[in-house]
């Protein structure tokens, strides 16, 4: 994982430095400016997750039981309550947004319903720990370098050419191909980043076994869904052999069975 | 031979396969780290991309597609 973020890194040097001797920008600008555009990334990112969903504060009269739970888990890891809201998502969910200090864990009511309270309690402690390891924070930042490397890269194609038509067409190319380069390093590590969630709600809950419930039981739930002839023709539609080959290498969380054997391994 | 536009041809028609092939991994790169990517769909899962999106992406895809052959057939032909 080390060599990803290098190279992860790598990329965004490269960038800057391209910035610096093209415009002329001084090293602080290039890191004002990265930091800026990421910034403002996360703010809108973070603003748009909870109002797509229409998510709302869980009610700490009804759910004192799951404020309490969230609470002591967040002291063990040495953070502050995240914010808790509820949303109807019309399946079992729930997610995390924001940082350290000002994370929002957003749970469906479906999945409230679902679960059982130790199983509910896996999926908070996994939640809460890509709070801890700034997991949410690492997204924005791999798709903000992703972004400026594909920036970069598009106007040194328009620089260093006639501006012709072709040019055009081949900078717009080069930037979608920059970008989805840079970004099949940040999927892979999105993916590692689950398996550590895991790992670390497994050890603050005290065993793997609540969590690998809890998935196990969403999965079977979907798997149901998804044998009603409405969702087995939404599902057609959707798959496009695109769970397999490339479209693998896209995906932001490990296939569920790998994650419920190492949580029970 | 134009190099350049050589390559806006080939990059073009590669760039179109994959978004025809897989709009779905597309939309994904573009969404990831702006919204998190496990806010639809069930919990452990990616969002399920929307089939009206597939179909934008893989429309682009066909644009590329020609964008590039076009390219390849001016310097080729």
């Amino acid at each position: 994982m080390a060599i990803v973020g290098a190279v992860l890194f790598a990329f965004y040097a490269v960038a800057a430095v391209v910035v610096m001797g093209v415009f002329g920008w001084p090293l602080s600008l290039v890191l004002v400016a990265t930091v800026g555009f990421v910034g403002v990334q996360y703010k809108i990112g973070k603003w748009a997750a909870l109002r797509s969903v229409g998510a709302e504060e869980l009610p700490e009269d009804r759910y004192g039981d799951v404020h309490r739970r969230v609470e002591a888990l967040a002291g063990d890891m040495g953070i502050d309550k995240p914010r808790l809201m509820v949303a109807r998502m019309g399946v079992p969910n729930a997610f995390a947004v924001g940082r350290k200090g000002a994370g929002t864990v957003v749970v469906s009511e479906e999945l409230l319903q679902l679960l059982d309270p130790d199983e509910l309690e896996g999926v908070l402690a996994h939640e809460l720990a890509h709070i801890s390891n700034r997991d949410v924070v690492m997204m924005v930042l791999g798709q903000g370098v992703a972004s400026i490397v594909a920036i970069v890269a598009q106007w040194a194609v328009l620089l260093t050419g006639d501006n012709d038509i072709a040019d055009f067409f081949l900078a717009i190319v080069v930037g979608q191909v920059t970008q989805f380069l840079v970004l099949l390093f940040v999927f892979a590590i999105s993916r590692y980043r689950e398996y550590v969630a895991d790992s670390d709600a497994a050890e603050k809950v005290g065993g793997g076994e609540p969590l690998a419930r809890a998935l196990e039981k969403i999965n079977r739930r979907g798997e149901r869904a998804r044998e009603t002839e409405v969702d087995a023709q939404v599902n057609a539609l959707c798959i496009f052999g695109e769970e397999r080959g490339l479209a693998r290498l896209f995906a932001t969380h490990p296939p569920v069975e790998k994650r419920i054997e190492r949580l029970r391994n | 031979m134009d190099v350049r536009t050589l390559l806006a041809g080939v990059l073009g028609v590669a760039a179109g396969l994959v978004l025809v092939a897989y709009p779905g991994a597309v939309i994904r790169a573009q969404t990831a780290g702006r919204l998190p990517d496990d806010r639809g769909g069930e919990y452990g899962t990616g969002s399920p991309v929307p089939e009206r999106w597939r179909r934008l992406v893989q429309v682009l895809g066909v644009v590329f597609l020609a964008g590039g052959l076009y390219f390849a057939a001016t310097v080729l032909g």
